[in-house]
């Protein structure tokens, strides 16, 4: 019955990334400015750089360049970076990794303070923690994530010399270093997130509050404290399982920023360096995993939703 | 009948909801109904007279906003519920005094297993471990009537249809053995077979557990089969107590009476319209100074506009009527209350 499902999902993929990919193919085709160029500077003769336009498969069509680049695409082979020559899949996926362990960590941040603040906030209605609740989810969407990665990176690196300015370890080299580097852009990264989910489990709960098995609950004699935690919180979840979702998605674009601002060398980094460069072999398979990502992420939600809610059954 | 021991006793409730820039709502004026040992109680009246808003002040349950004047009482051995801490509340809630809902699709949590549901009130009252809760669920859901309880406690409410959750309701009210049952409704969204069914099961479990009911209902046939005594309300306040057999027999209140005999009847010539109350129930937020009933009654007089009538005792049955139905409704008042 699952697999049935998963199948489904899976061969209803397939179309959606030659589609997404296709069309990035397309886009970047028209972006002003010449590879060729690019690699070969002003000086270049018009002899040279037609050579390297062929080298390169740009003097053919855009079905035939989209041909081949997909049937090497299909067999494991991105193609190989106009500029460095490294193999586009190994930098993508390096890439990625770092790009991944930071959004993960900004969405997990997001997800227990966003939902722990929404909850004490409806457990003390008027307290202090409802008013600062109420602040951080109008603060975090009011203040843009370039502004506030710059203004952590004043204070706790540059003023109190706390946690590094930049750079990147990763979790499987060494556990502290990772959080220790990947802190203060995560919360910069995070902050919106924390502040839509905030505002979405409130209410989330506030609705789920009105409805008749709360007062169900309540008739049995429970406290607001259980009836929160055995009754509501389940049942407020659900939207912002969602909401995660899709911020996932959202962060995966806005890394770009975050990541430049603390020079980790990200997927997003690497994004912006491949469209200066015009390294569109480099774009494309950038392009090619955010995709694959986020349809992967889509998926995972639904998987977490039907295990949320029983009445979710996918065949 | 023999004077059975008082176990509920409502005096002078009066609720009302304030809400800033609008005038405060009179949602409840001046309740006062008893509830003894093992009685049938219901309370009648239509949408919006306040018989929601009493029971729920029974519990403790009605919105925050919906404060009670200081000399209303409710009378459960010998305290005072209105007056009663939270936590006081909770102890007296599903073990004591338990209540059933009007909607069962609703009343259930979605994502909560029906064995999950019904033992927590148990484990919360009566110290029980969860092997034993669950034995004890088994039995209750067995006695509503619930076939292969074993394998139904491990449903989802969704698996369930709306009268087998009612089922389910009123064996999870009635697990902790309560003195009082509150039912809300508790056949109003159900098919009328199924209503039926219910209302059975919910007599058969009220005699075997010696618990007395609150019936909240619109429905005069529901009352006609349930009921021992009946409190029915009118905008607000309880305009009529009686006990049922006298009350169908001889209603006092002109609204009484309205009501019944607005229900249909196979008698008669089939083109006679279905008589109905005229007019409208007036506004919480401006009540009239005499009868609230004075706009749309057949009996009123000039008294009626300027006096309240309160609760009074009129041959062993109370209403609050300067003009009560006496001798029997006249022809041509049956004709003006069509209209």
């Amino acid at each position: 019955m699952f697999l049935r499902f998963l199948t489904k999902r899976l061969l209803y993929v397939i179309p959606m990334l030659f589609i997404t990919t296709f069309i990035v193919f397309s886009f970047i085709l028209l972006i002003p400015g010449d590879p060729a160029l690019a690699i070969l500077g002003e000086n270049a003769s018009d002899e040279n750089l037609a050579q390297l336009r062929a080298q390169l498969g740009l003097d053919q069509s855009l079905l035939v360049q989209y041909w081949n680049w997909l049937t090497s695409a299909l067999v494991g082979d991105l193609g190989e970076s106009f500029f460095t020559g490294e193999s586009v899949q190994e930098a993508v996926f390096s890439r990625m990794g770092i790009t991944f362990q930071l959004v993960t960590t900004a969405i997990v941040i997001a997800f227990v303070f966003g939902t722990t603040l929404a909850i004490v906030s409806m457990m003390k209605p008027g307290s202090w923690i409802d008013e600062f609740a109420r602040l951080v989810s109008t603060m975090g969407t009011a203040i843009p994530n370039f502004l506030l990665a710059m203004l952590l990176l004043a204070v706790f690196s540059l003023s109190l010399g706390w946690l590094p300015a930049t750079g990147f370890i990763s979790l499987f080299d060494d556990p502290i270093g990772f959080v220790r580097s990947v802190l203060l852009p995560s919360i910069a990264l995070g902050a919106v997130g924390m502040a839509q989910i905030t505002r979405h489990m409130r209410s989330a709960l506030i609705e789920v509050f009105e409805t008749d098995y709360i007062r169900t609950a309540f008739s049995k004699g429970l406290s607001v404290r259980q009836t929160i935690f055995h009754h509501g919180i389940r049942n407020a979840i659900l939207p912002v399982v969602t909401t995660v979702g899709i911020l996932y998605g959202n962060l995966m674009g806005a890394t770009v920023v975050v990541e430049t601002i603390f020079s980790i060398p990200g997927i997003g980094q690497l994004a912006v360096d491949s469209i200066m460069q015009r390294d569109f072999a480099m774009l494309q398979g950038v392009v090619l995993v955010m995709v694959v990502i986020i349809i992967v992420i889509n998926f995972a939600t639904d998987i977490i939703y039907s295990l949320l809610d029983p009445r979710i059954k996918y065949e | 009948m023999s004077k059975r021991e008082t176990l509920l006793e409502i005096n002078n409730l009066r609720a009302f909801a304030e809400k800033t820039g609008e005038p405060r709502s009179q949602l409840v004026n001046s309740v006062n109904f008893r509830i003894d040992k093992g009685e049938i109680v219901a309370l009648v009246g239509e949408s919006g007279c306040g018989k929601s808003v009493t029971a729920l002040s029974i519990l403790g349950l009605n919105a925050a906003s919906i404060e009670y004047e200081s000399e209303s009482e409710i009378r459960f051995h010998d305290e005072n519920l209105l007056q009663l801490s939270d936590r006081k509340l909770r102890k007296l809630r599903g073990n004591d005094i338990s209540m059933i809902f009007q909607d069962p699709m609703f009343s259930l949590n979605p994502l909560k297993k029906i064995g999950k549901q019904m033992t927590e009130a148990l484990l919360q009252h009566k110290a029980a471990d969860v092997r034993t809760a669950r034995q004890d669920a088994e039995k209750m859901i067995e006695r509503v009537g619930i076939t292969d309880p074993k394998r139904q406690l491990d449903n989802y409410p969704y698996q369930l249809s709306g009268g087998m959750r009612q089922r389910v309701m009123i064996a999870m009210a009635l697990l902790c053995k309560p003195e009082l049952l509150i039912a809300d409704e508790p056949t109003t969204a159900l098919d009328v077979t199924i209503q039926a069914q219910i209302l059975e099961i919910m007599k058969d479990l009220q005699q075997e557990l010696d618990v007395s009911i609150l019936l909240i209902t619109h429905d005069l046939g529901v009352v006609a089969e349930m009921a021992d005594r009946v409190v029915v309300m009118y905008s607000g306040q309880v305009v009529e107590e009686a006990d049922v057999y006298a009350l169908f027999e001889q209603p006092l209140h002109p609204y009484t009476n309205g009501l019944l005999t607005s229900v249909p009847t196979l008698e008669g010539e089939s083109d006679e319209r279905i008589s109905a109350i005229r007019g409208t129930v007036p506004s919480p937020q401006e009540l009239p100074k005499g009868c609230n009933f004075y706009d749309r009654c057949t009996r009123r007089t000039d008294r009626c506009k300027k006096e309240e009538p309160l609760l009074t005792n009129h041959g062993g049955r109370n209403v609050a009527c300067w003009h009560p139905v006496v001798e029997g409704v006249k022809d041509d008042e049956r004709t003006a209350i069509r209209n």
